[in-house]
């Protein structure tokens, strides 16, 4: 018999078997993330040198939940609007409109401001529009700007990401707090050295019966206690403990493939590694000792850890915008999402197969980000910034999936604002097969009341909407 | 929304069914797949046939578990892009490890004559995971059908990586001896 044949034969067992084993399942958004955040801030102690890898040995994996979970995802609240100092001589009123025609699960959101300039003397002031998203959602969620009803540009910021995650209310309300999440600051890496090997332009022979994956192979000997080794472009991982070896690989591309052309790195920290070989073979398994004729040139450098992640986060942002090179600050985004994952999470032992950065969970993880913008009001005259996204539910999810037809939305009026709003009013489009569930906002579409003024002294709304 | 309401919008050829399925099991299938295919784009395109193939499917089919359900589809859609890819491209994902460490259970060759009925086998693994205890059941499948990484499937069982690790390593060869005695050529 095939081991094929068996692996396909598990997949046919019976479905209550298959059901059980899903339910000993934790909940897979940000599971990379979570099991981390346990950590102490190894960012220090990598520094000082005091423990160059603090995961070694210990035992910092997070409890694990055994049982299949109903938990609740949580997208946090739609954020007003804040102006850069004290905000003097500015107010606004701001203007809502929740649109629930495409589903109860998202919500097209308009958040509306009417600048006022109390001044005799036009008023030029910086205003940042903080919104909940992940990096790779940002297509879908980052707002669109538009000044007096003209699109314009911003720049996309993001607060550091901490320790903890952002799953509740309170989340936020503490981020938010003192501002100081709009400094912008991030963990510096840049005072780590690293010895940097770099692999391009890799060559080989054409994919065949005989030769059914070319695969690049670099392999080199390491002391396990003193080294870690941070790879990029790597597919394929063999550790031998033992031996003290270490083996990493990677598909030749093919000119049509992702990847090609694209720098591979493995990034040493520690003392580095030796005897570097870099050889070709017929497969991507380690057992296979067919090689091939191929090619890759390597270079070896000396650098920081700041430097050579910038490389690499330019690389992950390239591949997920499609080329785009910039992206008004969402390079800058992960570039320092990238760093303070590395940060936060601590430098692996090299063992571990997280030391692909790839698998790192920051691109999915939740972040507070925000747009900037600037505009200048004319003395005693407005401008009008309105703020277009799509806003997914908070639901519960049962094992990852979703478990109920109803999602929360949040809405905060005054949190971490420091723009005078003299008046808050929202609009509920409601949409069909769509009812309100629990709220505090007193809607009633069925009496025709889907406009209501907000009180700036209750500072959270929430609106249930559940699929009929 | 409820399985069941799902699988009726299905039977009603009411094409919402897909959107309900994605947005309850679309992130949990995306992971299955990423699991097996270690490729982000890839896994995509397999969810999407896996939402085909479910249409396709059901009716005549009326899951009881439609989770379960949809995780042999993916997987299976997954594993057949994985071949499709050329073998054993991007070594070191999680299926072909797992694979590896079946192999301990069989030869490894297979005449003509002797292609096994799938599903017969199914039933005799099945039997013999019924057979085990809970917790190594779980084990079993999270490794070879979830194609959860051992770090994973050990957290998951409660157990640590070692005791994981030697635990299959017993089950395979424990399954081995009872596909032998079932009267399959391992």
């Amino acid at each position: 018999m095939k081991k094929e044949t068996l692996m396909d034969a598990v997949g046919h067992v019976d479905d209550s078997l298959i059901d059980t084993a899903a339910q000993s399942e934790k909940r897979s958004g940000g599971r990379h993330w979570k099991r981390w955040t346990a950590l102490a801030a190894c960012l220090a102690l990598v520094v000082t040198g005091i423990a160059l890898f603090p995961r070694m040995g210990g035992n910092s994996s997070a409890p694990s939940n055994m049982e299949g979970s109903r938990k609740y995802s949580y997208q946090g609240p739609i954020l007003p609007l804040t102006i850069e100092g004290n905000g003097e001589g500015v107010c606004a009123e701001r203007e809502i409109t929740l649109d629930f025609s495409n589903s109860p699960s998202r919500v097209d959101v308009t958040d509306c401001y009417t600048l006022r300039s109390e001044s005799e003397e036009p008023i030029t002031v910086k205003l940042c529009y903080p919104f909940a998203g992940q990096l790779r959602e940002l297509d879908r969620q980052r707002p669109e700007l538009r000044i007096d009803g003209q699109a314009a540009d911003t720049v996309l910021r993001v607060a550091a990401s901490g320790q903890e995650g952002l799953e509740r209310w309170e989340d936020y309300e503490k981020l938010l707090a003192d501002e100081v999440y709009l400094t912008g600051e991030h963990a510096d890496l840049s005072d780590i050295s690293v010895i940097v090997y770099r692999f391009d332009d890799p060559w080989g022979p054409e994919e065949s019966n005989e030769i059914p994956n070319p695969t690049i192979r670099a392999e080199f000997t390491l002391d396990y206690e003193e080294t870690a080794v941070l790879s990029y472009g790597f597919h394929g991982g063999r550790n031998d403990l033992e031996a003290g070896e270490m083996g990493r690989s990677f598909s030749i591309p093919r000119p049509i493939e992702a990847g090609y052309g694209e720098s591979r790195y493995l990034i040493v920290l520690g003392e580095d590694v030796g005897n570097l070989t870099v050889k070709g073979y017929a497969t991507g398994g380690w057992t296979t000792t067919q090689s091939v004729e191929s090619g890759v040139d390597v270079a070896r450098y000396e650098s920081d850890l700041g430097t050579v992640l910038r490389d690499i986060s330019d690389l992950m942002y390239q591949a997920q915008s499609g080329g785009e090179k910039e992206g008004n600050g969402e390079r800058e985004a992960w570039y320092a999402l990238l760093c303070d994952a590395i940060a936060g999470q601590g430098i692996e032992p090299s063992y571990n197969q997280e030391g692909m950065l790839e698998e790192r969970g920051f691109a999915y993880a939740d972040q507070l980000f925000w747009v900037e913008t600037e505009v200048t009001i004319p003395a005693g005259g407005t401008v009008t910034l309105s703020f277009h996204m799509e806003k997914a539910g908070g639901c519960y999810t049962y094992n990852g999936g979703r478990d109920s037809g109803s999602w929360t939305y949040e809405l905060a009026t005054l949190l971490g604002s420091d723009l005078r709003l003299t008046a808050q009013r929202v609009q509920l489009i409601q949409g069909d097969g769509v009812i309100i569930g629990a709220q505090n906002f007193g809607f009633d579409p069925d009496s025709g009341v889907t406009e209501v003024e907000l009180d700036p002294a209750i500072d959270r709304y929430t609106l249930e909407m559940v699929a009929q | 929304m409820e399985d069941h309401e799902i699988i009726l919008r299905y039977w009603n050829r009411d094409e919402s069914a897909i959107t309900a399925t994605q947005e309850k099991y679309g992130g949990w299938l995306g992971t299955l797949a990423y699991q097996i295919l270690c490729d982000h784009e890839d896994s995509r395109e397999s969810v999407n046939d896996t939402y085909l193939a479910a249409w396709n499917s059901i009716p005549p089919h009326r899951p009881d578990l439609l989770r379960a359900f949809l995780a042999k589809l993916v997987r299976q859609i997954s594993i057949t892009r994985l071949r499709r890819r050329t073998a054993e491209k991007r070594g070191g994902g999680q299926y072909e490890a797992a694979l590896e460490e079946l192999a301990e259970c069989v030869s490894g060759g297979e005449e003509p004559e002797e292609r096994v009925e799938l599903d017969e086998l199914a039933g005799s693994i099945g039997d013999w995971l019924h057979g085990q205890n809970p917790k190594i059941r779980n084990l079993f499948l999270r490794r070879y059908f979830y194609c959860d990484s051992l770090t994973q499937a050990a957290e998951r069982c409660g157990m640590t990586v070692g005791a994981a690790k030697s635990a299959l390593h017993r089950a395979r060869l424990n399954l081995r001896a009872h596909l032998e005695q079932e009267g399959y050529t391992v």
